[in-house]
């Protein structure tokens, strides 16, 4: 697809977004409807990634620089924030490494469970086909 | 010399620099907490305060490039696809981690916002703080935070994870690679999958993958935890 084409197709997804939140009422956000959206065009084969990569990939890459106009808006916050801010760089910094932990352990114990009921199920498969062997083997004799 | 100030174009063109000048010396140094946006930011407050031009002037432009984290987050689900098999085998486990990732954050903004006697404004703005900007700071218009206080401190969070994700892994045990990409992913998106990258394709793709669910979750959970608060 050529560049204002696939423009066209991703800004459509995107008011389609605002349409659900706004008007039909979806309490999401109508960007990440439009994300769910998207995921389920690209899941059923009717939109290929391909046909969109100029367009996902110039955001992709740049992505940052979208953020930079809304985060100006700083400067009309109040002094009761400003006067906070040790404290609040604090607070993000702790809780992103409580985050970051309770997360990784709770993956990693799920994971080590499937793992281990996944070698159980191995094993005893393992178990049933020997003891099937040595049935034969013994049926033989 | 308003005619000018007022212009789009001007806006528009200092993020551009701003932007670009802040990617050249994070590269240049190679720090982590040097990141383009935090640069970018200073740079273009500093520049308006010296000069005296309005936040309204600098918005005239700004909001042009601002219209474009809707489409930009639309796209976050192309990378999304491209991870979909990998989640396959391990669906439970992932889910149940970016769950207790994202819950912990979101419970510890609003324990910390009660017991430290927070404005309920700013605990609205922190509680999607683990979240990819472009999806935190709709949510955090959505509950009634404020977004740029929101992005400030999703942009700290990022970096945090960036910094400190390996040694938290080291010190917490987590050594399957899945979950050490969900846990970064989970709690420091974007910012804190580039570090994830670096520790290795699973880490980076997990990573990736944690971003976008985590902000689902975070979409989903926020308003119930902001009515329960």
């Amino acid at each position: 697809m050529r560049i204002p084409l696939q423009l066209a197709v991703i800004f459509a997804i995107c008011l389609a977004g605002e349409f659900l939140h706004r008007i039909v009422g979806v309490p999401l956000p109508g960007n990440i409807i439009g994300m769910v959206l998207l995921l389920i065009l690209l899941c059923t084969k009717v939109i290929k990634p391909e046909q969109i990569s100029g367009v996902s990939s110039f955001f992709l890459n740049h992505l940052a620089l979208f953020f930079l106009p809304p985060s100006i808006a700083i400067m009309a916050v109040g002094d009761d924030v400003l006067s906070k801010w040790p404290l609040l760089l604090f607070l993000c910094i702790a809780f992103t490494l409580v985050a970051i932990a309770a997360g990784g352990r709770v993956t990693q114990f799920f994971i080590r469970r499937q793992e281990y009921r996944e070698n159980l199920a191995l094993r005893a498969e393992r178990l049933s086909k020997r003891a099937e062997r040595n049935g034969t083997i013994g049926g033989e004799k | 010399m308003n005619a000018i100030i007022n212009s789009p174009l001007f806006g528009i063109f200092l993020t551009l620099i701003a932007f670009e000048t802040g990617v050249f010396i994070s590269k240049k140094f190679k720090y982590s907490f040097l990141n383009p946006l935090l640069i970018g930011n200073i740079l273009i407050v500093g520049f308006l305060l010296i000069t005296g031009v309005s936040l309204e002037s600098y918005n005239v432009g700004g909001d042009y490039i601002s219209v474009m984290l809707s489409p930009a987050t639309v796209v976050l689900a192309v990378p999304l696809y491209r991870q979909i098999q990998k989640l396959q085998h391990f669906w439970k486990p992932i889910l149940a981690g970016i769950f207790a990732g994202s819950i912990t954050a979101m419970t510890c903004v609003i324990v910390a916002g009660k017991l430290l006697g927070l404005t309920k404004v700013l605990t609205l703005s922190l509680l999607p703080k683990s979240v990819t900007i472009p999806m935190g700071s709709v949510i955090s218009s959505q509950i009634g935070g404020i977004p740029s206080v929101t992005i400030i401190a999703i942009t700290v969070t990022g970096i945090t994870g960036a910094v400190a994700a390996p040694a938290v892994c080291r010190f917490c045990h987590i050594k399957h690679k899945v979950a050490q990409g969900i846990a970064i992913g989970t709690a420091s998106h974007a910012l804190g999958t580039t570090r994830a990258m670096e520790m290795g394709e699973v880490q980076g793709a997990m990573s990736s993958l944690a971003i976008g669910i985590a902000g689902l979750f975070t979409a989903v959970v926020a308003p119930v935890l902001t009515a329960l608060s």
